[in-house]
């Protein structure tokens, strides 16, 4: 082993391996300069904005539960999608094939595309938090209402707004996570998208319906979810099902990626 | 045939190198696309990879770059597999097809991201730019640029990283008279500075005369692979002659077992000059026009790959479709 880096390093002596801060900023880099992405986070970001001001001007709710609700509905929706995207983009427009020709090993690429996925995800959530707690202040203070820095305050002191922050973090990461396990495997924008709406309402519904709501838990989507919002206790169910459904398409993903013909 | 034979695809250490394709074979289910092809890509030359559509040439550079798994054999790029080679892009660069940039990104915004990614100074991309004559079109989307221009972005993209291996699948396509010349200086210049090309492509005489070595596929088999003067060479000289008394000189050839066919007033003869002159001088014929032929690249691969997806015979242009007989038109 020793003697094939020495023998590597005498063949190329001016080039290493490709460092993986570069490789996640190639994938960082896609993200930023193609109109297909910019499309896609323009509309994400733009969608939570407007869903906040109508949500107020409703009157369904306002403050910082109305902020909480667009949260909620940005990691539903957004973060599958910024996953399933990532992995399934450049298998569309076929610039895989570039990618793997600058980096042959393919794991890496992939794993790459996953960190920047996630790290996307989270900025993207940072983003819309900062800027929906803006459009709020703004709104009440139109309104001339100043319950929302009391509101802030108070769930702060209690320790919720930490519960709301974590619980918005963790939900964001695992659906993340279940956008680039389903795009890995299917490769493919639309199929994916529908595997991921399809996952997330369908398996726990059908489930119940067959069996019973114990069985649900145990092989349905929902366990992670119903743990990471504190409604039901961690056990071995929510193993099962992030095992069932994430873990299992992500696993599947990474070997069809690191196998799949490039046309 | 080994890779230590050939001395392509030695290791480091001095030795000369190259591309050694060895044994490489892919099946789709029963059918097989490429079957046990082996040859050598050499530094310093240009290879050209010869054969009709559908011969399997596109698929044995794919296997080559890793885009798709071999059914078995192997590649080797200097004594390595690519996967192996760390940043292979500044090893290896190939330009398989042009349509698969990102039609959503700038000409310029593409070339930063291959730099980024083999780890360039970004203004290296921006002279690669301007050397391919894409400096006006840099802040285009490649979505708009026309397929030659794509062509050289491509090509742009692949060599930027002065890899010492360039593979390139039909890169002609798309190319302008004016491009086409720079695109074999270019090759030409990459030959002599020591580095390995190998080019697909089924317009023969495109490169025919660039190319140092040969391999012809047909039907995913190696039909031929060696150094083209050597290739030539073994078709064997013909002789083309006019003379005084061309039936007398054919009678006289044709005596020697030698076959002799009409072109044109001249004679083709399969036979070095110097054998017509002897027999012209023993039968005392003044000759006119004395000229050897060497046979041709296009013809030895045209005669090799002949019979691949050729056109039916009866298919014809629709100028001569026949009139309808008389009587025999509707109504």
């Amino acid at each position: 082993m020793a003697d094939t880096a020495v023998s590597l390093a005498r063949l190329r002596p001016d080039t290493g391996e490709i460092p993986w801060h570069r490789l996640l900023g190639m994938e960082l880099k896609k993200v930023v300069d193609t109109v297909a992405w910019r499309i896609l986070l323009g509309f994400i970001v733009g969608m939570s904005l407007a869903g906040l001001v109508g949500v107020e001007a409703m009157g369904i709710a306002n403050g910082l539960i109305a902020v909480s609700m667009v949260l909620l509905a940005l990691v539903s929706v957004g973060m599958p999608m910024i996953g399933l995207f990532t992995m399934t983009s450049e298998w569309d427009t076929r610039s895989i094939m570039m990618t793997f020709l600058i980096e042959p090993r393919r794991w890496r690429v992939v794993v790459a595309k996953a960190a920047a996925a996630l790290l996307v995800a989270a900025v993207v959530l940072i983003v819309v938090a900062v800027a929906t707690l803006a459009i709020s202040f703004a709104i009440s203070a139109v309104r001339g209402d100043s319950r929302l820095m009391s509101e802030i305050v108070e769930s702060f002191r209690y320790g919720w707004l930490y519960q709301i922050v974590s619980e918005t973090c963790a939900l964001g990461l695992a659906l993340t996570l279940l956008g680039i396990a389903w795009g890995s495997l299917l490769l493919s924008t639309p199929i994916s998208m529908v595997a991921v709406a399809g996952v997330a309402l369908m398996p726990a519904m059908a489930i119940t319906e067959v069996f019973d709501e114990t069985m649900a838990l145990w092989f349905g989507q929902m366990a992670p979810v119903l743990w990471l919002t504190g409604e039901e206790p961690f056990g071995p169910w929510v193993i099962t099902s992030v095992n069932l459904w994430c873990l299992a398409p992500l696993v599947g993903g990474f070997w069809r990626q690191s196998r799949r013909e490039v046309r | 045939m080994t890779a230590q034979e050939t001395g392509a695809g030695r290791t480091a250490g001095g030795s000369p190198g190259g591309i050694a394709v060895r044994n490489l074979s892919k099946r789709y289910g029963q059918a097989i696309v490429v079957d046990n092809v082996s040859f050598d890509v050499p530094r310093g030359s240009v290879t050209g990879f010869f054969g009709p559509n559908g011969s399997g040439k596109t698929t044995t550079m794919r296997i080559m770059l890793g885009l798709a798994q071999a059914s078995a054999g192997m590649t080797l790029f200097d004594g390595w597999p690519l996967a192996r080679i760390p940043n292979a892009a500044r090893s290896v660069g190939a330009v398989l097809d042009a349509s698969t940039l990102n039609s959503g990104r700038t000409v310029r915004q593409t070339m930063q991201l291959v730099c980024l990614g083999v780890g360039l100074a970004q203004s290296r991309g921006g002279e690669m730019i301007n050397t391919v004559g894409l400096a006006k079109a840099e802040r285009q989307r490649v979505g708009r640029l026309s397929l030659g221009m794509r062509q050289r972005l491509a090509l742009a993209c692949a060599v930027v990283p002065d890899p010492d291996y360039l593979l390139l699948d039909e890169p002609m396509n798309g190319l302008d008279p004016e491009g086409i010349d720079w695109l074999r200086a270019m090759l030409l210049a990459l030959a002599r500075a020591g580095k390995g090309v190998l080019v697909s492509t089924h317009l023969i005489s495109e490169i025919a005369d660039m190319a140092d070595h040969v391999v012809v596929i047909n039907r995913g088999r190696v039909v031929a692979a060696q150094d083209k003067r050597t290739l030539l060479d073994s078709g064997g000289r013909q002789t083309i002659v006019r003379s005084a008394n061309d039936r007398g000189l054919e009678e006289a050839l044709s005596a020697q077992g030698i076959v002799v066919k009409p072109e044109g007033e001249a004679l083709r003869c399969d036979c070095e000059p110097e054998v017509v002159c002897q027999v012209a001088f023993d039968e005392g014929i003044m000759l006119r026009e004395l000229r050897p032929v060497e046979s041709s690249l296009r013809e030895f691969v045209l005669g090799h790959t002949r019979g691949e997806f050729r056109a039916q015979p009866r298919l014809t242009p629709p100028d001569s479709v026949p009139e309808p007989e008389a009587g025999g038109g509707r109504g």
